[in-house]
């Protein structure tokens, strides 16, 4: 068990990563992040490099090469680092990444509830249009059952309410569901060197691995199975990723983590040395921020491009 | 305590497979170079199959050869595909942003 697990004297260097919760292998964490830069490696030169330099890559004899070259490339790539002092630069920089996905994911979910937020508009526009050219329309009478505000707030509870409530419902069973099977479990089961929280977290976790999968699903019709495996594989890996603290790691990744923190302390604001550990959080921070900016500037960009024809569509010819 | 979180560096754990990582990295990068020249000799030369398989296999030898004898080919090999690894990455993840951005929403 790690630091923050176990408690006492080791707690005062707890990482802040998911990975301290329990005790993946040690290489599960980077073997995650590099299956998903791998997947997206290939799918980004096969899909999208080399169509656009002229060349068919669509062939699945030709995508294998193009899978052989990157598997060959990054390996080289690896070994170069794992030679030197840039491992932890390099591991550095996938994390980053990573978190930059995260970013964009959440946009997605801010997008979905600025999707819901205008449904809600539209909504609540036609019951204000509909309740007075009903009102105009039946004057004198009282609105039918059929129709106006009482169907609309109908429609609106069937549509959103009800579903809402449903999955609301099923989450909360499944959750206590699994908590209880999870310490009914614990009876017969010996979880070893883990506590009940400890499994009950993974459990959660896994679960939401698969709602995560579920939510970016349109993703998988629009671009394929490799980078949608490859956007699953970075988000998890970033998230249990665990960047040693200064002071346990060895001589030399000590170096390298002492560079990682020169390249990315802010020497004006007087900082000093940071810990590295909170170095590396706050430029995950950093590239949260960037990915979630980014992606909310595609967003803007996109949704213009498309509202611009509509527009010019809509104008009368002169 | 500390010692599974000291193995959690894969600095750590890399460090002593440093070199057998960089020969299979040049190797696959050999053969795999040597395949792309297959294909683009076969589809843009328009040479057949086995004389595209001979230059190919040729240029593959030849490179592996010059890696195992010449030590600036290897250190310049190794630190292009660091650079190119290092840049697909960064290229790589502004695109799937971008494109997870762009992906439809629905209710």
């Amino acid at each position: 068990m790690t630091g923050a697990a176990s408690g006492g004297a080791s707690a005062a260097v707890a990482p802040l990563q998911l990975g301290l919760v329990l005790d993946f292998p040690p290489l599960l964490a980077p073997a995650t992040l590099g299956v998903g830069i791998l997947l997206l490696t290939v799918w980004f030169v096969a899909d999208r490099l080399l169509p656009a330099l002229g060349v068919d890559a669509n062939l699945a004899s030709e995508t294998v090469l193009v899978a052989t070259l990157v598997v060959g490339l990054f390996t080289t790539a690896i070994g170069a680092a794992a030679s030197t002092d840039a491992l932890w630069a390099v591991a550095l920089l996938l994390f980053l990444v990573g978190r930059g996905v995260e970013g964009a994911v959440f946009v997605r979910l801010l997008r979905k509830l600025a999707h819901y937020a205008a449904e809600a508009l539209a909504w609540l526009g036609g019951l204000v249009d509909g309740g007075s050219s009903t009102g105009r329309s039946t004057a004198g009478r009282s609105g039918g059952p059929g129709g106006g505000v009482g169907g609309a707030a109908r429609s609106l509870v069937e549509k959103y309410v009800t579903k809402l409530l449903y999955r609301l419902l099923a989450l909360g069973f499944l959750l206590v569901a699994v908590g209880v099977t999870v310490v009914l479990g614990a009876t017969v089961v010996d979880f070893g060197r883990y506590t009940i929280p400890q499994v009950y977290a993974l459990v959660v976790g896994t679960s939401a691995l698969f709602a995560f999968a579920w939510n970016i699903r349109p993703a998988l019709d629009r671009l394929g199975p490799l980078p949608f495996g490859g956007v699953l594989c970075c988000v998890v890996g970033a998230e249990l990723y665990n960047f040693p603290p200064t002071g346990i790691a060895p001589a030399t990744v000590q170096s390298a983590l002492e560079t990682a923190d020169r390249l990315i302390s802010v020497p004006f604001l007087g900082l000093g040395d940071l810990p590295t550990e909170l170095a590396v959080a706050v430029a995950g921070i950093g590239a949260y921020a960037l990915g979630a900016g980014f992606a909310s500037l595609v967003v803007v960009v996109n949704d213009e491009q498309r509202e611009t024809p509509v527009r010019e569509r809509g104008r009368p010819p002169s | 305590m500390t010692a599974a979180l000291a193995a959690v560096s894969p600095g750590d754990l890399l460090a002593d497979y440093g070199a057998a990582l960089l020969w299979t990295g040049f190797a696959a990068t050999a053969v795999a170079g040597g395949l792309v020249t297959v294909a683009a000799l076969e589809a843009r030369a328009g040479l057949s199959l086995p004389l595209a398989a001979v230059v190919g296999g040729c240029a593959a030898l030849g490179g592996v050869l010059a890696l195992l004898a010449v030590p600036l080919v290897r250190t310049a090999l190794a630190t292009a595909a660091l650079a190119a690894a290092v840049s697909l990455v960064v290229v790589l993840g502004v695109v799937v942003v971008a494109e997870l951005a762009t992906v439809p929403v629905s209710s």
